[in-house]
């Protein structure tokens, strides 16, 4: 994960554009629950815009300004992998 | 004595021409040849005082020449012993600092060695790494449905919702 609020973020009192890429189409409960979780981590209202990338294999990523959440198997792999050379 | 056919005359006359014979003799002749013979004599004396001088003389230098070729002989064979010493010191030395020589190229080698073992372990690594991504990358939308993905979308987000996330 780039970078990730473990509590309370606040980003901005102003409302922003909240970006949430996701590997397949999320139904509206899931929406809902990301928009919770969003404004209880940074304490900003956002519009939300939401959009599919294959890239992610698996997993989401959330950009709020310069809050970024990266759940995805794309990026946990990255991590493995780097931890794997590092080693 | 004139009966026994002597004259007492002629016999004087006899004695005092004997007597001066005898005494012209000694003087003219006995006492030059005496004289001679005493410095012949101490001629050869002399002659063989010298000789044995000499002898005695080609003796010490003999004796001196031996002593000089002992003296010479004996540092002779000091500076070769000395000498054969100082090259096998050398060649001690030599082998010696041959031996550290090898042991450093030896030591060196083996650090290079292992300093190659580890870049190359660390590229291989690396290489089977990217290589096990890439296979991995290409089986996840084969091994998870759509259900399976939306199963892992749900449960983090619950981990995120109760921070519990990890990477």
């Amino acid at each position: 994960m780039a970078k990730m609020a473990r509590n309370q973020y606040h980003v901005s009192q102003e409302k922003l554009v909240a970006t949430v890429k996701s590997y397949v189409q999320l139904n509206e409960d899931e929406r809902q629950r990301i928009r919770n979780l969003v404004g209880k981590l940074t304490g900003a209202t956002a519009n939300f815009h939401y959009e599919t990338d294959k890239a992610l294999l698996g997993g989401l990523r959330i950009e709020v300004g310069d809050w970024i959440v990266d759940t995805s198997l794309a990026n946990a792999l990255i991590l493995i992998a780097r931890r794997l050379k590092e080693d | 004595m004139e009966q026994l056919g002597i004259q007492p005359m002629l016999l004087l006359a006899q004695i005092v021409n004997f007597t001066i014979v005898v005494w012209v003799l000694n003087r003219l002749l006995y006492k030059p040849i005496i004289k001679f013979l005493d410095k012949r004599r101490a001629e050869i004396a002399e002659g063989i005082k010298q000789a044995q001088e000499m002898r005695e003389e080609e003796e010490k230098i003999q004796e001196k020449r031996e002593k000089i070729l002992d003296t010479a002989r004996r540092e002779a064979q000091r500076l070769i012993n000395q000498a054969k010493e100082q090259a096998k010191e050398k060649e001690r030395e030599i082998i010696a600092s041959a031996h550290t020589q090898a042991q450093e190229i030896i030591k060196r080698g083996k650090s290079e060695v292992g300093e190659l073992r580890k870049t190359l372990e660390k590229e291989l690594r690396a290489h089977a790494v990217d290589v096990a991504l890439m296979l991995i990358k290409r089986s996840i939308p084969t091994l998870m449905t759509s259900q399976d993905q939306h199963k892992l979308l749900l449960k983090q987000l619950k981990d995120l919702e109760t921070g519990s996330f990890r990477n």
